[in-house]
């Protein structure tokens, strides 16, 4: 039962700018299992927006991923050309961005959009086309559907819009589903009806893969999770191993900040200091500088991803030494 | 209600959209800020709260209505004749990207509205002042020639609020102040909103979308949906037990981070915002009110008191 539907290994995606390379992505892997929810989480710059295009194999110029691989029911995705690629985006793996006012095509009518995928990947009639896309709307909770078809992006609402996009996504029944911030632009009412959708989605077979820097939008829907900082993975762990025990000082400090905001404290917890520049990257530990307990070793050794048990391993000195005695 | 800084009475906005639409973004909202209290104003998008606001410092005229401060009309009132009470009432913006001008530098920036009200005698004046007040806000007085695009996300917002309390205000908007900005960082700007506070005796009018921001940092809360205030009172009453429905489905769609309370908001609010150009009957929030009655879409319900809080809904739990 437990199919990998991804399987993302020791990913580098990097951009070759003027001032240097900058290292978006870092040694980097992931994988997702059939019908699981897995969650990307992080700040602003982490890189895991980075991890979901280079997935999509939408890394654009100067970007590149440099090395390591990604397999996708099978198939090895990045030795693929453009028109490979282009076959299987949409139809086995397909992605919901954050903007849903940006992301639809302003001057055609959503309905169209959407068949417009059944008709790229597969040969059939438009009646067929637009049976499944009316089907498709309607399952992603849109109302009177017929009318909604013929309505531009502009006179749909952002929730309605976002989950026309969903619907679009879904509609050729893909293995995987990334969702980059997918609620981040609604508002707490809709967002609550979205999430509700993926789940809804996740429970139907579809593997998910959210990317979010909302800690309570992957508490309510990840089954495993992986938190990013600095380009790398510093922690995973099944989402209540990692909540109940994070063991990063970053993980800690993220989670402490989101929960002293909740409780009656009058000065709130914070992380000091600022995400370091990618192009610059501190020697050893990029956390290293924020970090409370921080040592002379996390300042010039990168610490490893290190097991503390099955369902979790961290990437940080403090628990390699506790390991080793 | 007496030593009420800030007064707002039945503040409407329209924004015409042609002769005969319009948009409601306001309609008729009364309220009242006490000196250093923190009110915050919580809604969805497009519920009026920025445009409210905006009104309440001056910054936008209302289409009919009027504010006072300390007890004085700022409505209307002409640029010369009001130019006294803008220093008193400043704004902090959302986006501390788009909000700094990107070819000042940091000591212009903030220095901006010490010349622009002419309140330093010399040039030598001014820099001491920008110094302090890159202090006061955490920002290395070293930074003093850097440009904006030289900062993160949380220093610009430090520079926004540097400036923003450069002329000793006695009431900051603080529009979203940190819904732009990183969890880790977010809270060092809350921190400092509340040592600012603190020190300077600030009143704070705080406009957010995030209940958890706002029940850490406000003193009394008011709910707008669709350009109404549908309940206002005491942060901890009504958090502790909404009387609005709306309230109600606000507080439910707040995702705990913790992944064994899952579920928990199982209530989904149905439907869509209404639309401000063509606001419902009545009760504005009937469309989305699972408790909406006949005389929901009759009569629209006033501001009734219980207790502390006022809440605007004809089936208040009595």
């Amino acid at each position: 039962m437990t199919r990998r539907t991804l399987e993302v290994s020791h990913l580098n995606t990097s951009f070759f700018t003027e001032r240097g390379e900058v290292k978006a992505v870092q040694d980097v892997s992931i994988s997702v299992n059939k019908g699981q929810v897995v969650g990307i989480v992080g700040e602003s710059g982490c890189g895991k927006s980075m991890i979901a295009r280079s997935i999509m194999g939408l890394v654009k110029k100067p970007g590149k991923i440099v090395s390591g691989s990604i397999v996708l029911q099978g198939k090895e995705l990045t030795s693929l050309g453009e028109k490979e690629l282009c076959k299987i985006r949409g139809k086995d793996v397909s992605m919901v961005f954050q903007e849903p006012m940006t992301s639809l095509n302003p001057t055609m009518r959503v309905g169209k959009q959407v068949q417009e995928v059944v008709a790229i990947h597969e040969d059939v009639s438009r009646e067929e086309a637009r049976r499944r896309t009316l089907q498709i709307l309607s399952a992603v909770g849109i109302p009177e559907v017929e009318a909604r078809y013929n309505a531009y992006p502009h006179e749909l609402s952002g929730g309605l819009r976002q989950r026309v996009i969903i619907a679009m996504a879904m509609v050729m029944k893909p293995h995987l589903l990334i969702a980059d911030e997918p609620t981040t632009a609604l508002d707490a009412t809709v967002e609550t009806q979205i999430m509700a959708l993926l789940k809804q989605l996740a429970k139907d077979g579809t593997s998910v893969l959210i990317i979010s820097h909302n800690l309570g939008v992957i508490a309510q829907l990840a089954d495993y999770v992986y938190v990013m900082y600095a380009g790398r993975v510093v922690e995973k762990g099944s989402v209540f191993e990692l909540f109940d025990n994070p063991l990063h000082p970053y993980t800690h400090g993220l989670l402490g900040a989101v929960s002293s905001l909740r409780s009656q404290t009058k000065v709130l917890q914070t992380i000091p200091g600022v995400v370091p520049n990618l192009a610059h990257l501190p020697a050893g530990c990029s956390f290293a500088p924020r970090c409370s307990k921080c040592m002379a070793r996390c300042g010039s050794e990168q610490p490893k991803l290190v097991a503390v048990n099955p369902e979790h391993e961290v990437c940080c000195h403090l628990k390699e030494g506790a390991d080793s005695l | 209600m007496s030593e009420a800084l800030l007064e707002a009475r039945n503040l409407v906005k329209e924004f015409p959209l042609s002769r005969k639409r319009c948009v409601h973004a306001v309609s008729g909202v009364t309220l009242a800020v006490s000196a250093g209290e923190t009110l915050a104003i919580v809604g969805e998008s497009g519920c009026g709260k920025s445009t409210l606001g905006r009104m309440l410092i001056g910054a936008l005229p209302p289409t009919s209505g009027e504010v006072r401060f300390k007890g004085q009309t700022i409505t209307g009132l002409k640029e010369r004749d009001f130019s006294p009470y803008r220093r008193q009432l400043q704004l902090v913006f959302q986006d501390p990207y788009a909000s700094l001008d990107p070819r000042m530098k940091v000591r212009d920036l903030i220095a901006e509205p010490l010349v622009a009200h002419k309140v330093c005698a010399s040039k030598d004046e001014v820099t001491q002042r920008v110094l302090e007040l890159m202090k006061a806000v955490g920002i290395p007085t070293d930074y003093l020639n850097r440009y904006p695009h030289q900062f993160s996300g949380g220093q610009r917002q430090r520079i926004g609020i540097a400036r923003a309390i450069a002329l000793d205000p006695a009431l900051i908007v603080c529009d979203e102040p940190v819904s732009a900005l990183d969890v880790s960082v977010q809270n060092q700007i809350l921190n400092l909103l509340n040592e600012l506070q603190e020190k300077r005796g600030l009143t704070y009018v705080f406009i957010s979308h995030d209940l958890s921001v706002v029940r850490h940092i406000s003193n009394r809360i008011c709910v707008m949906f669709l350009g109404k205030v549908m309940e206002m009172g005491p942060t901890e009453e009504v958090f502790g037990e909404a009387r609005h429905p709306y309230t109600q489905f606000l507080l439910d769609s707040v995702l705990p981070p913790d992944p064994h309370r899952r579920g928990e908001a199982t209530r989904l609010l149905t439907g869509e915002p209404p639309s401000p150009v063509n606001p419902p009957t009545g009760c504005c929030f009937r469309t989305r009110c699972p408790f909406a009655t006949e005389l929901c879409a009759q009569e629209e319900p006033i501001l009734q008191k219980t207790g502390l809080v006022e809440a605007a809904c004809h089936h208040l739990k009595k």
